[in-house]
C-alpha cells in the first residue's frame, strides 16, 4: 500500500480554475461574469492553501472473475459492466484501489461561505480540485504501469454505472483509508466529502479505456471516450 | 373629487415607478439600492404590499432561470440580493406570521448524508419567497424531523439526499410523518430521486431542481392546504 502526500501545483489550479468557468458561466452579464470570475480565482487560491492533499493506493491480483464480479482478497466488485471489461482482458489481471481526498479543512471550506453564490463557487471549485487530483494520479498510475509493460483502464466508482455505492466496503477493505484520515459512514459516503474512490483494472492488455465500449446507453450523461476515459 | 383621484393617480404612479426600480435592481443584484428602495417604499405601503412587489420581481428572475435565459450563478447571486433586502423586512412582517398565507417549511438533509448544497439553495429560495425556513442541517435524523413540525408548527417538510444509500431514509421519515397524522405537505428532493421515487415515498412533490422547488412546493401546499 502506498500513501502519497501532494501538492497543488499552480498548472493544476490553472487547470481547475479553465475547468470550473464554463459551469458557472453568465451569460451576458460582464460584472457578474467578473464577480464570479473573481469568486473562482479567491476559491482556487485559498483551496491551493490550506489543502491537504492525500492518497493511498495498492494493487491486488484477481482472485477470479465471472459475468458478474470480479474477486479480489478485498472482495468482490459487483459490476457486469466492468467484469465484462475484465474478461476482455489479456496477461494476468489485477485491480488498483485508490482513495484520494482534499482534507477535511478544504473540504469544509464551502460551507464558511456566508452567501449563496461563494458557497456554490467553492463547491465546484472544490469538486473540480480533487478530480484533478485524481485524474493527475491517474496519469501517474498509467506511467507506472507501461514501466511494467502493463495497460491500466480509467478509473471506475462505485455509486457509478452498474456498480452499486455499497461497492465503497470493498475499496475500503482494500485500503487502509484512517492512513489519509478518510472514513466511510453506515451509508457508504465517504468523510470528508471532498474525497474520491476508484478502481482500476490492470493486466498486458485491456480492451478499452471504459465499461462504456459495452454499454448500449449512447446518451448517458455519465458515457466516456472509449480511448481516453474522458467524459 | 379630483382631489381624491390625484391622489390616487399619484399612488399609481408611485408603485409602478417602485415596481420598475425594484425590478431593475432585483435584475442587476444591487442589494445596497434594493434595502434603500425598500425603506422608501415602506413609508408608503404595508409590508405586505412592499413584498408582493418584490416577490413580482424574484419570479421575473426565476421565469428568466427557467427559460435559461439566466444562469444558475445569476439566478443564486439573486436568492442572496433579494434575501439581504429582506432581513430589514422580516422584523416588519411579524403580525403576517398570524394569517393563514404564512407558511413555515422544515428543510433538512437526511441522515448519513452530508451533502447539502442543494439543499441551502432550496432553503435560500424559499427565504427569497418569504416562507420562514428552519434549517436542520444535514445528516439529520428522523426524530429530529418529526420533533421540528411539531414544534414549529410547520406547513412544509422538505427533505433532500443526494445518494442511494440514504434516500431510503426519505421514506422512513414520511411514514412516520403520516402515522402521527401531521398535517403536512412533503417535498422532496436530490441526484438519485425521480417522481415516480417520490410518489413512492410518499411525497406529496418532487423538486427536480431549483427551478421546480417553488412551484412544487406551492401545489403540494395547495393539495393538503386545500
Amino acid at each position: 500500500m502506498t500513501i502519497l502526500d501532494l501538492e497543488l501545483d499552480e498548472d493544476m489550479l490553472l487547470h481547475v480554475e479553465s475547468r470550473v468557468r464554463p459551469s458557472l458561466w453568465t451569460p451576458g452579464d460582464h460584472a457578474r461574469a467578473s464577480q464570479v470570475k473573481g469568486l473562482i480565482k479567491e476559491a482556487v487560491d485559498k483551496i491551493g492553501e490550506i489543502s491537504r492533499i492525500r492518497a493511498v493506493h495498492t494493487i491486488m491480483p484477481v482472485e477470479f472473475l465471472n459475468g458478474r464480479e470480479i474477486h479480489t482478497r478485498a472482495g468482490s466488485i459487483m459490476s457486469r459492466r466492468f467484469a465484462r471489461l475484465a474478461s476482455g482482458s489479456t496477461g494476468e489481471l489485477f485491480v488498483v484501489f485508490l482513495i484520494a481526498t482534499l482534507g477535511q479543512r478544504a473540504s469544509s471550506l464551502a460551507e464558511d461561505q456566508e452567501t449563496l453564490l461563494s458557497r456554490l463557487v467553492f463547491d465546484c471549485v472544490l469538486s473540480e480540485t480533487i478530480e484533478i487530483v485524481v485524474q493527475r494520479l491517474e496519469e501517474a498510475l498509467h506511467r507506472d504501469m507501461a514501466v511494467c509493460s502493463r495497460e491500466m483502464t480509467s478509473r471506475f466508482s462505485p455509486g457509478y454505472c452498474d456498480w452499486p455505492l455499497e461497492g465503497q466496503r470493498v475499496v475500503f477493505s482494500a485500503l487502509d483509508a484512517s492512513s489519509i484520515d478518510v472514513e466511510l459512514n453506515d451509508y457508504c459516503v465517504m468523510v470528508p466529502a471532498k474525497s474520491i474512490s476508484c478502481v482500476f483494472l490492470a493486466a498486458s492488455s485491456v480492451p478499452s479505456a471504459t465499461p462504456c465500449t459495452f454499454c448500449p446507453l449512447e446518451d448517458c450523461a455519465w458515457r466516456r471516450d472509449t480511448h481516453t476515459g474522458e467524459f | 373629487m379630483m382631489g381624491e383621484q390625484e391622489d390616487s393617480v399619484e399612488k399609481l404612479a408611485f408603485h409602478t415607478q417602485m415596481q420598475r426600480r425594484i425590478r431593475s435592481a432585483v435584475c442587476c443584484h444591487d442589494a445596497e439600492t434594493l434595502r434603500a428602495l425598500l425603506d422608501e417604499c415602506l413609508v408608503e405601503k404595508s409590508p405586505g404590499e412592499v413584498s408582493g412587489i418584490l416577490l413580482d420581481a424574484l419570479e421575473e428572475q426565476r421565469l428568466n432561470f427557467m427559460s435559461s435565459a439566466r444562469s444558475l450563478p445569476e439566478f443564486i447571486l439573486t436568492i442572496d440580493t433579494v434575501n439581504a433586502a429582506l432581513e430589514q423586512m422580516r422584523s416588519l412582517e411579524e403580525p403576517r406570521k398570524n394569517s393563514d398565507a404564512f407558511v413555515r417549511i422544515v428543510i433538512g438533509v437526511v441522515r448519513g448524508d452530508p451533502h447539502d448544497l442543494g439543499k441551502n439553495i432550496i432553503a435560500g429560495l424559499y427565504r427569497a419567497y418569504g416562507f420562514e425556513v428552519i434549517d436542520l442541517g444535514r445528516d439529520v435524523h428522523q426524530e429530529a424531523f418529526s420533533a421540528a413540525l411539531t414544534t414549529y408548527d410547520a406547513k412544509v417538510l422538505a427533505l433532500s439526499a443526494m445518494m442511494s444509500t440514504t434516500m431510503p431514509a426519505m421514506k422512513e421519515i414520511i411514514r412516520e410523518v403520516r402515522i402521527t397524522g401531521s398535517k403536512v405537505a412533503v417535498v422532496i428532493g436530490g441526484a438519485p430521486l425521480d417522481a415516480e421515487i417520490a410518489r413512492a415515498y410518499g411525497a406529496d412533490g418532487y423538486a427536480q431542481s431549483a427551478r421546480h422547488a417553488i412551484e412544487e412546493t406551492r401545489s403540494a401546499i395547495s393539495r393538503v392546504f386545500p
